[in-house]
């Protein structure tokens, strides 16, 4: 279930004098049941790169491979239902994509048009809203009648309800709250360990480090980097200012420190590393 | 100290349920006060109720001694700017220019007084090179900035951001929080301030932060008090800032609540 | 979407764009109305001369004109196809089935071709050098007389200019909806009739969601910028005709009496 990019170039409107390439030379493999972070500055072909992943883009040259379906340029519309039943798609503020009369409804869209039977759908619909934490009460509401945080996660059950392999997130985080973006976080964790392939683009560093399993680093259409957050992490921190990017707090804030003469053994990622870090320090004084 | 915006009694129901009910809140003049409170708290209604762009059912506001009714309305919103959440809703005009002359000429200002006062309101978000530049070749944190130039043009006493930063990138996150220092640099007690946020960062900026969960105040003091209550917080759905994060994990702490660089100054070897 | 240059503002800062917003569309429907009563090849030829000249002076390229119309190119052949095989007259040329080809016909189906391939480059000059709002304020002040018979000029002109302002943003916003909804296995191309009319409630629906919280946001928007009503409000791009307007009227002029003495003459 492996995903591979293999010289994937993109341009929108490919041919015409107003041609613009996006997305140059892409290879790069994305492993299975791990969670891969896609981070880079805005405008640097992150969302292009993931709409890649369920043909809603087609590359100009090259190909995409998602376990045993190749997307080329000639692949046909038809060919890629099969392929986007495969692939959960989360979008921007997915809560705009809401439209049944029910929230159930909503959810069961995906589903139905995948060809399950009414009562399939309904059922994985219902364990998707399990998942996401929608109460069984608002089941039978309208979705416009919820508050915002409840009506994203019902747009994410609508794309997680038909049981997909790979999930595909884009700045699932944006515009929640600090309880929101916990409980984000530990869904993204729970999908992990079900076994899917979870990819997700995101500007907050501390959601990357602590729930990915690999990094893309995206710079002007290019991958820049592919690593784990220790490797990537770890780079000098003017590589971190050429392509615009930030430390995860904790890496800020240990760089200040070196500033300021305290020397840490390495560069920490998290809270609870640097913490220990600091605690350590303390004993042994 | 003269009172910018006095709340007393405030009563509001939303949808059978009273999210307020008998608040109070005053706000000094030259104020910049950090109002804060998970989402669904309640405090994005308390600055639609401020401007009047809902109404309460009982209770008093008053806007530098004036109390906000049906007649006084208008004069109240000429000394209120706000910035709303979604960049994109709240660009008027077809370009730069002509989304901050927008205000300017609903308040009927002679023309030929329009450029001077747009060319500064631009400049004072660092805008100014941007002018003829249609809203879609913006960034988010471009279009905020407008927006806040568009309101600044109209010279408010009061400015009020309504979770402006919430949908912005880090960049340009981090570009608004520069402006608003900048603005209180420049405008000092001439403006009062009031962001409306859930990011812990962006309300340390403040003098004041007033926490609010489920239409009640739960804690109102400086950052240093609000950020040593670091249980309440959490309890209220809320994080500290990072370096208050930090601290609460440490197994030595300093005795008072420090932000950031006092932390790492604590921290450094020159201090021990 | 990208080709499509009819309604599409180039900025720049020719001699074209320079003229007052009102000059560039009364030349405009002067210069449509009078194609209507070309019927010559001179007719025509002074009037593609005039076209010529105007797109010259927006120093904008040929190319990005000829793109312009490629998007209509259908329209005009259809039009031109109807012209030819409906024009009764003899001499006849050639019959296709029923139907025949006179050489009227002919002469037609070329001169609606060139009429309407004018006219088009002709608006398009002007939405080409002229910013929306440009047009929306001109259209404000040309038909300001119609506030005495009680027609909200001012509103509709303002209307008009936040239409075209969330035009490119609404645009954008079906995309994202569609691909959401693609995503969710969403097929416009399977079913009768029937599901596929149904299969659009899904894209429909937010898409009105979502416009209708703009149109709220940005009521909210406004009326804290202090707006009231459209009529008592000033202006800041100020409508002012300058020397440029009277030598593009001067010249307009010049091709209706040139138009008119040729008509006259009946070359």
């Amino acid at each position: 279930m492996a995903i591979t990019f293999e010289q994937v170039n993109f341009s929108y409107g490919a041919g015409t004098t107003l041609a613009n390439p996006i997305l140059h030379d892409i290879n790069i493999t994305i492993a299975d049941h791990q969670v891969t972070a896609i981070i880079g500055q805005t405008g640097s072909g992150k969302s292009t790169l993931i709409q890649h992943l369920n043909g809603l883009l087609k590359p100009t040259t090259g190909q995409v491979t998602v376990d045993d379906l190749i997307v080329t340029n000639a692949t046909k519309e038809k060919q890629l239902t099969k392929l986007r039943a495969k692939v959960g798609m989360v979008f921007q503020f997915p809560e705009n994509q809401l439209f049944a009369n029910t929230v159930l409804e909503d959810v069961m869209y995906g589903p139905l048009n995948f060809g399950y039977q009414t009562d399939e759908a309904k059922q994985s619909a219902q364990s998707a809203l399990k998942m996401v934490n929608v109460a069984e009460n608002l089941w039978q509401n309208s979705p416009f009648e919820l508050s915002g945080g409840q009506m994203r996660r019902v747009a994410m059950a609508g794309a997680l309800a038909s049981n997909p392999d790979i999930v595909v997130m884009d700045e699932p985080a944006a515009g929640l709250d600090p309880k929101g973006q916990a409980e984000l976080l530990e869904l993204v964790a729970n999908l992990r360990q079900s076994g899917k392939l979870v990819v997700f683009i995101s500007h907050q560093m501390d959601h990357v480090v602590s729930v990915a399993d690999q990094v893309i680093v995206m710079q002007d259409g290019h991958v820049a980097v592919q690593g784990t957050p220790a490797d990537v992490f770890n780079r000098d921190i003017d590589w971190f200012k050429s392509v615009n990017l930030d430390l995860p707090r904790a890496g800020q804030f240990a760089e200040q420190l070196r500033a300021n003469g305290v020397s840490l053994s390495r560069r920490p990622l998290t809270l609870t590393e640097l913490a220990t870090m600091l605690n350590e320090e303390h004993k042994h004084e | 100290m003269t009172q910018a915006i006095t709340i007393n009694n405030l009563t509001y129901q939303y949808d059978d349920h009273e999210l307020f009910d008998g608040f109070n809140l005053s706000i000094e003049a030259g104020e910049w006060v950090a109002l804060v409170g998970h989402n669904g708290s309640g405090k994005s209604t308390l600055a639609k109720l401020i401007v009047g762009l809902i109404v309460a059912n009982g209770g008093d506001i008053d806007v530098f001694g004036k109390r906000l009714t049906v007649d006084s309305i208008n004069d109240i919103r000429a000394q209120i700017g706000m910035v709303f959440q979604n960049p994109d809703n709240q660009f008027v005009g077809a370009t730069v220019a002509d989304d901050v002359a927008f205000g300017l000429e609903n308040i009927e200002l002679p023309s030929n007084e329009m450029p001077q006062r747009i060319d500064e309101a631009l400049h004072t978000v660092g805008m100014e090179n941007f002018k003829e530049r249609e809203p879609h070749t913006l960034s988010g944190g471009q279009k905020q900035r407008v927006a806040l130039a568009s309101v600044l043009a109209l010279g408010p006493k009061i400015i009020i951001l309504d979770e402006a930063t919430a949908m912005l990138d880090p960049e340009g996150r981090a570009s608004i929080m520069k402006t608003l220092q900048n603005l209180k640099a420049q405008f000092g007690s001439e403006l009062t301030l009031i962001t409306i946020t859930h990011d812990m960062d962006e309300a340390a900026l403040a003098d004041r932060i007033v926490v609010i969960n489920d239409g009640r105040l739960i804690i109102d003091g400086n950052p240093d008090d609000v950020f040593s209550k670091s249980q309440t917080m959490h309890d209220n759905g809320l994080e500290l800032p990072f370096a208050g994060e930090l601290t609460a994990r440490l197994t030595v702490k300093p005795k008072k609540y420090l932000d950031e660089r006092e932390l790492i100054h604590w921290l450094s070897p020159s201090n021990k | 979407m990208n080709n499509i240059m009819i309604g599409r503002f180039v900025p720049g800062s020719s001699w074209v764009h320079r003229l007052d917003p009102r000059t560039k569309m009364i030349v405009t429907f002067v210069f449509i109305f009078v194609m209507l009563f070309a019927s010559s090849w001179a007719t025509y030829a002074l009037s593609a001369a005039f076209v010529i000249l105007a797109i010259r002076l927006t120093q904008q390229p040929f190319k990005l004109y000829w793109d312009g119309l490629k998007p209509i190119f259908w329209l005009i052949l259809f039009t031109v196809v109807l012209q030819l095989f409906l024009t009764p007259g003899t001499p006849v040329v050639f019959h296709v089935g029923p139907l025949q080809v006179t050489w009227p016909g002919i002469l037609n189906a070329i001169y609606v071709m060139i009429r309407f391939t004018l006219i088009i480059l002709m608006s398009t000059i002007m939405t080409l050098s002229t910013p929306p709002t440009s047009i929306a304020n001109a259209l404000e002040s040309l038909l300001a007389p119609l506030n005495k018979i009680h027609v909200p000029v001012a509103e509709l002109a303002l209307m008009l200019s936040i239409a075209l302002r969330f035009v490119p943003l609404l645009m954008d916003e079906t995309q994202k909806i569609m691909n959401a909804q693609k995503s969710r296995g969403m097929s416009f191309s399977t079913g009768g009739p029937i599901k596929r009319a149904r299969a659009i409630v899904p894209l429909l629906i937010p898409l009105f969601v979502g416009a209708l919280q703009r149109a709220l946001d940005l009521a909210n928007a406004m009326e804290i910028r202090g707006f009231k009503d459209a009529a008592s409000r000033t202006k800041y791009r100020v409508l002012l005709y300058g020397r440029q307007d009277v030598v593009a009227f001067i010249g307009t002029l010049i091709f209706v009496l040139i138009f008119i003495g040729i008509k006259i003459s009946g070359v």
